[in-house]
């Protein structure tokens, strides 16, 4: 009998010894809050893997070739962005909560590097997706990351539990390409009963006081704070109603700043200093922010300590609540003279706001316009003091090009309206990387679509055209440009066809992949054996528990030069 | 999947148990008195001094008597001394009990390390289960342990022989799989294995012996996964050297006791050891004739070795 | 009838002519005269009535006669300008805005529980600047001054409830708070309004303090005398003088009566004070008798002129008093104090035409004659001048009726509020009258009535009108230039409140409704009074309170 003792004991070892790592037994789960399930970067493209707590980077390092690569970014994922420049990703992750151990992972932001091909002195080098940074916080954060234009600060707020304080902020100081010690700093913001609501960041302005400063813009539900990160002690706030018996608070609900300076002023003609104007709920008033030196304190009568400048307030009163302002330039007196623009849809008007005087003109419109776009950088032939603007409105069929500018007795130059056959809701502009190809340069073009339409146009801003493209069937398409400005690509989630319009001749084609297309990216790759850039398009495919790509050539896309790739999520977990 | 190589280790008890329960010890047959010296009507009057033979006393415990005559193997000759110290005695008939007469056959004995006849020279087929534990990442997608268990299925025979040490050549085939998902893909792992091996054996005694056997061959995988993207399932069949390097010991379990006739002998076998196959690259691609979408890139899940311990039970039939 | 008293508080601040007065005969049941708007001083020219101006008694006439004129009052709910600062009162918040006419720089101070009502005080450094401020719901005042461009500590005084008014003395050293029965809706007869609160701001010694007196039942007007020795209080009593010699102790010294009867007609008559604060004339409804009433000696005088005296104004120089007598056509010119006693000492012509009302200029050198009781178009330039031309009468058609006149103070125009004429399109209109110029006068319509004046000191080279009309919501400003007559118009995004100048800075403003307060102010070019081509430049300063939201580092 112990023969067969050992015989069974034998077999019950060999089922029950060794393991395999827990990842083989995590199926894919769907994103369901937090952000988008993908992300396209300007090198690579990211999938998010919140079962194994980890991005899947996708790169190309040439032809239909991809690579993968995994990074891990924390447990439970709660929120996940690309910076400006699309070349960097911040996820923010809870870690394990409740902590019990020691080693019970806490929340963090990680930072990444999205990788790709990039221009390094004039040469294209490929960089692996990395993970730059990751800062540990002590809460799990809230899913929301305010991010700077600029790229050198994230905002992360923290909360849940029993108590929480909505004004704290942790300002993370993000390393340029891992060169110094990235750092984080808690700020509670100063509150007269409010918690921050938006916050934005300013370019670099000179204040008066001589220092060139960035500000941080913390909007409430009653104040706008401003405050320099560099030097968080540095924060000065704007209360922006008094909530009195009877006084509806006053909202912001958008911040314009200008820095106030142009070429062509005379700097014997004084100084000029940033401007900033607030846009309130439902109020037909704007305040106007502007910057003064602050007397010596035998004049003043106020306390200004901590910096050397005034903030003084002025109300504009454009007649009507405003949809959306702007800073523009105008000409007057054959010079440049900058007004803030706002938009009145309920009037078809738009009000122009002399922020010196106080004073505002109104320009009728014709139309409901509720959103403007300032346009100058992307036509052709570029106004020499003024801006010129794009108008839209979610409830008229036309867009109008609006240039400012004075004649005569009329405060604008010109007003052109173009017939339209569909509202618009959003303007995607036209951008380009380094990538793009000399001479071939499409920002004059915008796309422009609906809430339900099944078309877009694409707008020519210098031939003043408009050209339908028309999505038949397929009202829920999601329309991305390529980061090299050439095209754009078209595709409907769980539809197998997609399309790349070109925008040298607006000529579409359409492709049938074989399997329903989640999105399309479109990153780039090492120059050809000719020199001429290359760029592949990546289409992917979530199916179930699975993902998969089908790679394309993007300048010349072709479904029988196609490249599949499945299981792409079974990669990095041994 | 775990069911497999459990339903291959219960097989395979299944199998052993006749074998098993036949195995169980004979009861010892009691010693055999030394013929006493009898009653002058019935006894063998020894002289002083001679022996007498007690075959009895040289089977080893446990031996059973198939149908009371001793083989030929087993048959100790009388020593010629004792014959020629009896000339003087009177022989008396024995009583029933005492043993066979000896006008029966001679009864057969347990054969010497020198001479262990088909102890050692035989030829056999063989049974077990094998299990080797792959701890090679490689596997992980297809199972869920470490534990790759096999059906084995040998053949050897005994090439050469000289006293205790002996030589045989085996031949061998294993068989076994696993399955498992794989991010929820169905997975599953099969590996055919070869290997002809030189048994160096050494008969401790002539029921049990130990060996050590390296053995070369090769292994035939074919591995697959229902990838859910391309809704199809894709495969990878591949080829590598297999080597054995293992030890171990058998011991008979039932057998006559003669060395001469060629009977089935029962061995269990029991060795454990070392095995390792030739890196196998994990590209999985679908058939030419599936619905993959077109010039769809191998998914590749990686290389396999499979190599670690492994031990392996087995059941050895003789002859 | 008024008496003009200037506000120019501080060397350095200029406002326009005030106007203070009584609505004079007549009953308000009555009133069948302009719609309405009624005009105020106080820093400006005129304030239409619902933002605090007093409604004027504008009598109806009884079977054909003519209703009472029109009287413009004062309102110190408006801005007030100490040299080139403005004060703006928040009750809402209790905060007072001090804004810098040069820099447009605010700042506020806390004044008090419902700060309301504000009044300039003199300074000796024309850098300097104050003013006090009643608080309305916290029944005290505030003094608030800036002294070397820093607002020193607020000084507070617990004043009498209800007090709604201020009067300043011409020093600045006395500050009266009173209560003006006419601000307030449904009166009780015992609501008597007899307190005062005498506040001395510039003690001989000690501390600024306040003290409570009592005057006549239901003041109508406070105003000092010329050497700041005597308060005298106009009510339905009487004039009640306090001496103040004592500033520790002002005295109630004598009420003196001013007609016959004592109580008698209080409500049908009107009553100044000369400025020398030694007689007090009083006029009564539908009578040729002005009584003169010696302030020392309590006696009374009557002076009989030839007609019903419709209007009675006396120059702020106080030697000289105008009173037209619609009714015959004619106006006397009375030599203070010598035509109390001295009948050639009153001077009368007759008019081309019937005028019920008169503006005087500062220095009594000419004054314009015009009616509001019934639609004309005409005014007259009376000369006062001590010269050939003495009660030369000269008429101009306005092309409007005329609402109200306003001379300025360097008497050489006169700026007349208009009625559109029947036919016109226009919803308003005003003229600027040439007092002496051989010019005739410059008729502007305006697409809003037009509400208030305000014209620069001597030299006066600029003028402003704001015109306000709530249905259309058109407002705006018309800056004159003087003598040129050019006008621009400058439209105004909220109802204006007050206008006034500040001519060391060269700059006009206007005052505007809003709730966080709203001022334009209007630069004038600087070759404006000669007729520049430029026009005169706005910069509007909306939302004083938000200055005082802003919070600033806590220490650096």
């Amino acid at each position: 009998m112990r023969h067969g003792t050992f015989l069974f004991c034998a077999g019950v070892l060999a089922l029950g010894c060794g393991d395999r790592s827990s990842a083989w037994d995590a199926d894919y789960e769907s994103v369901s809050a937090g952000g988008p399930p993908t992300q396209g970067l300007s090198g690579s493209v990211a999938v998010r893997d919140d079962a194994l707590d980890r991005l899947v980077m996708i790169t190309s390092p040439g032809g239909r070739d991809l690579t993968t690569k995994a990074l891990p970014v924390g447990k439970g994922i709660v929120y996940w962005q690309t910076d400006a420049k699309r070349e960097r990703l911040f996820v923010l992750s809870e870690g394990v909560q409740p902590r019990r151990e020691r080693d019970d992972e806490k929340p963090s932001l990680t930072v990444i590097d999205g990788g790709g091909w990039r221009e390094v002195d004039g040469r294209a080098e490929f960089h692996e997706p990395s993970i730059l940074a990751r800062y540990e916080l002590d809460d799990p954060p809230n899913p929301v990351l305010y991010l700077d234009p600029e790229g050198e600060y994230a905002v992360v707020t923290v909360g849940g539990g029993v108590v929480e304080n909505p004004n704290e902020l942790l300002l993370v100081n993000l390393p340029e390409d891992g060169d110094d010690e990235p750092t984080i700093e808690a700020k509670t913001i100063r509150s007269f009963g409010s918690s921050p609501q938006a916050i934005s960041f300013t370019k670099r302005l000179r204040f008066p006081d001589g220092i060139g400063r960035r500000m941080m813009i913390v909007q409430t539900e009653q104040e706008v704070a401003l405050i320099d990160p560099e030097n968080l002690d540095t924060e000065i706030t704007v209360r922006l109603s008094e909530p009195l018996n009877g006084v509806n608070m006053s909202s912001p609900v958008e911040v314009a700043v200008h820095d106030n300076q142009r070429s062509q002023f005379d700097p014997d003609d004084g100084e000029r200093f940033p401007i900033i104007a607030i846009r309130l709920r439902n109020r037909s008033t704007v305040p106007l922010l502007s910057f003064e030196a602050a007397p010596s304190e035998a004049e003043a009568g106020v306390e200004t300590t901590g910096v050397d400048f005034l903030v003084t307030v002025n109300i504009a009163e454009v007649g009507s609540v405003p949809s959306d302002i702007d800073f523009f330039w105008t000409e007057v007196d054959a010079a440049p003279a900058l007004r803030l623009a706002a938009l009145l849809p309920n009037r078809s008007e738009v009000a122009l706001v002399n922020p010196d005087a106080n004073y505002t003109d109104y320009v009728a419109l014709g139309a409901a316009y509720d959103h403007m776009t300032r346009v100058t950088d992307d036509v052709a032939v570029q106004p020499l003091n003024s801006d010129v603007a794009l108008l839209t409105g979610q409830s008229v069929y036309s867009v109008a090009f609006w240039e400012l500018g004075s004649t005569g007795t009329r405060s604008y130059r010109s007003l052109e309206t173009h017939s339209i056959g569909i509202p618009i809701n959003q303007i995607i502009p036209i951008t380009q990387d380094a990538s793009a190809p000399d001479g071939e340069d499409y920002g004059h073009l915008k796309l422009l679509r609906g809430v339900t339409a099944s078309e877009f146009y694409v707008l020519d801003l210098n031939q003043r055209q408009s050209a339908p493209m028309l999505t038949t069937g397929t009202s829920g398409a999601n329309i991305t440009p390529a980061p090299d400005g050439q095209r754009a690509w078209v595709s409907v989630a769980n539809e197998e066809e997609i399309a790349s319009v070109r925008f040298s001749d607006l000529h579409p084609t359409t492709l049938v992949l074989e399997r329903p297309v989640a999105a399309v990216y479109d990153i780039a790759q090492p120059e050809t054996t000719h020199g001429s850039p290359s760029r592949v398009a990546i289409a992917l495919h979530i199916e179930g528990a699975s993902l998969g790509a089908t790679v394309l050539d993007a300048r010349a896309p072709d479904t029988a030069d196609t490249r599949f790739y499945g299981g792409i999520l079974l990669g990095g977990i041994r | 999947m775990i069911r497999r190589e459990a339903g291959y280790l219960v097989a395979s008890m299944a199998l052993m148990v006749p074998w098993v329960a036949a195995a169980q010890p004979a009861p010892v047959p009691s010693e055999a008195a030394p013929a006493k010296p009898s009653s002058p009507a019935t006894g063998v009057a020894i002289e002083p001094g001679g022996d007498s033979v007690d075959q009895a006393a040289d089977a080893p415990p446990g031996a059973t008597w198939e149908d009371g005559a001793p083989t030929e193997a087993t048959k100790a000759e009388p020593p010629a001394e004792s014959v020629a110290a009896s000339a003087s005695v009177v022989v008396v008939t024995a009583p029933a009990n005492v043993g066979p007469s000896a006008t029966e056959e001679e009864a057969p004995t347990m054969p010497t390390l020198e001479h262990l006849g088909t102890y050692q020279k035989h030829t056999w087929v063989g049974t077990g289960v094998r299990t080797s534990y792959v701890n090679d990442p490689g596997l992980d997608p297809f199972a869920e342990t470490d534990a790759l268990v096999r059906l084995d299925v040998g053949v050897g025979r005994t090439l050469f022989g000289y006293r205790q040490v002996s030589l045989a050549a085996v031949l061998d085939y294993a068989v076994g799989g696993r399955s498992a998902t794989a991010r929820g893909d169905a997975t599953t792992i099969m590996a055919h294995q070869i290997t002809v091996a030189p048994e160096l054996r050494f008969h401790v005694w002539p029921r049990l012996f130990v060996f050590a056997r390296p053995a070369v061959g090769a292994e035939y995988f074919r591995a697959s996964i229902e990838e859910s993207s391309m809704n199809e399932e894709l495969l990878q069949r591949a080829w590598a050297v297999a080597y054995d390097l293992s030890a171990g010991a058998a011991v008979q379990l039932y057998g006559k006791v003669s060395s001469d006739a060629r009977i089935p002998r029962l061995w269990l076998v029991a060795d454990g050891g070392y095995g390792w196959t030739g890196r196998v690259d994990l590209e999985m691609e679908a058939n030419d004739d599936s619905d993959a979408p077109a010039r769809s890139v191998p998914l590749d899940l990686g290389d396999l070795t499979l190599r670690g311990p492994q031990f392996q039970i087995a059941a050895r039939l003789s002859f | 009838m008024r008496r003009r008293t200037s506000l120019a508080m501080s060397a350095g601040g200029v406002i326009g002519a005030l106007l203070l007065g009584v609505g004079c005969g007549g009953s308000d049941s009555e009133a069948s005269g302009p719609p309405g708007i009624l005009y105020t001083g106080g820093t400006s020219g005129f304030l239409p009535v619902g933002t605090g101006g007093r409604a004027g008694t504008a009598g109806g006439g009884t079977g054909g006669t003519l209703p009472p004129e029109a009287e413009l009052e004062g309102s110190f709910e408006a801005p007030i300008v100490t040299g080139k600062y403005l004060w703006s009162a928040n009750p809402q918040s209790g905060r007072v805005a001090l804004v810098d006419a040069e820099t447009l720089r605010v700042t506020t101070v806390e004044s008090g529980f419902g700060p309301r009502y504000l009044a300039a005080i003199p300074t000796a450094d024309p850098e300097d600047a104050a003013t006090i401020v009643l608080n309305e719901l916290g029944e005290d005042a505030t003094l608030l001054t800036l002294v070397d461009g820093v607002i020193a500590e607020p000084v507070r005084f617990s004043t009498h409830a209800q007090a709604n008014s201020l009067a300043v003395s011409p020093s600045g050293r006395w500050v009266v708070a009173w209560s003006d029965w006419r601000e307030f809706n449904h009166l009780d007869p015992t609501d008597s309004f007899q307190d005062l609160t005498l506040i001395l701001v510039t003690p001989s010694s000690g501390d600024p303090c306040a003290t409570r007196r009592v005057a006549g039942y239901r003041p109508s007007s406070v105003t000092f005398d010329a050497d700041e020795q005597n308060l005298l209080v106009v009510s339905e009593h009487g004039v009640t003088v306090i001496d103040l010699t004592d500033e520790a102790n002002p005295e109630v010294r004598a009420l003196v009566e001013v007609a016959a009867g004592g109580l008698a007609d209080a409500a049908a008559r009107d009553v100044v004070v000369t400025p020398d604060g030694s007689h007090a004339i009083v006029r009564h409804d539908d009578s040729n008798v002005l009584g003169f009433v010696d302030l020392a000696t309590a006696v009374i005088t009557d002076v009989t002129l030839d007609g019903r005296v419709t209007d009675l104004d006396v120059a702020d120089e106080g030697a000289t008093a105008v009173a037209v007598m619609r009714g015959i056509g004619q106006v006397a010119v009375l030599d203070l104090p010598e035509a109390i006693t001295d009948p050639e000492h009153i001077h009368t012509t007759s008019l081309p035409r019937s005028f019920g009302s008169v503006s005087l200029a500062p220095d009594a050198s000419v004054g314009v004659l015009y009616t509001n009781a019934e639609p004309t178009t005409v005014v007259a330039k009376l000369s006062l001048s001590d010269d050939e031309t003495f009660l030369d009468v000269e008429t101009e058609d306005l092309r409007a009726p005329v609402r109200a006149v306003l001379v300025a103070p360097d008497a050489e125009h006169a700026v007349a509020l208009l009625d559109p004429p029947s036919g016109s399109v226009k919803a308003g209109a005003f003229s600027i009258i040439p007092t002496f110029a051989p010019r005739g006068p410059k008729i502007v319509g305006t697409d809003a009535p037009a509400m208030a004046v305000a014209i620069a000191p001597a030299p006066s080279t600029e003028a402003l009108v704001t015109t306000r009309d709530d249905v259309t919501r058109t407002y705006g400003v018309h800056v004159i230039a003087l003598p040129s007559l050019q006008e621009d118009y400058l439209p105004l995004v909220s109802p204006p409140l007050a206008v006034g100048l500040i001519p060391e800075l060269g700059k006009g403003f206007v005052a505007q409704e809003h709730p966080e307060g709203r001022i334009t102010f209007i630069d004038f070019p600087t070759n404006l009074p000669s007729g520049s081509a430029a026009t005169p430049t706005a910069r509007t300063l909306t939302g004083f309170e938000l200055a005082a939201r802003v919070t600033y580092p806590a220490d650096n």
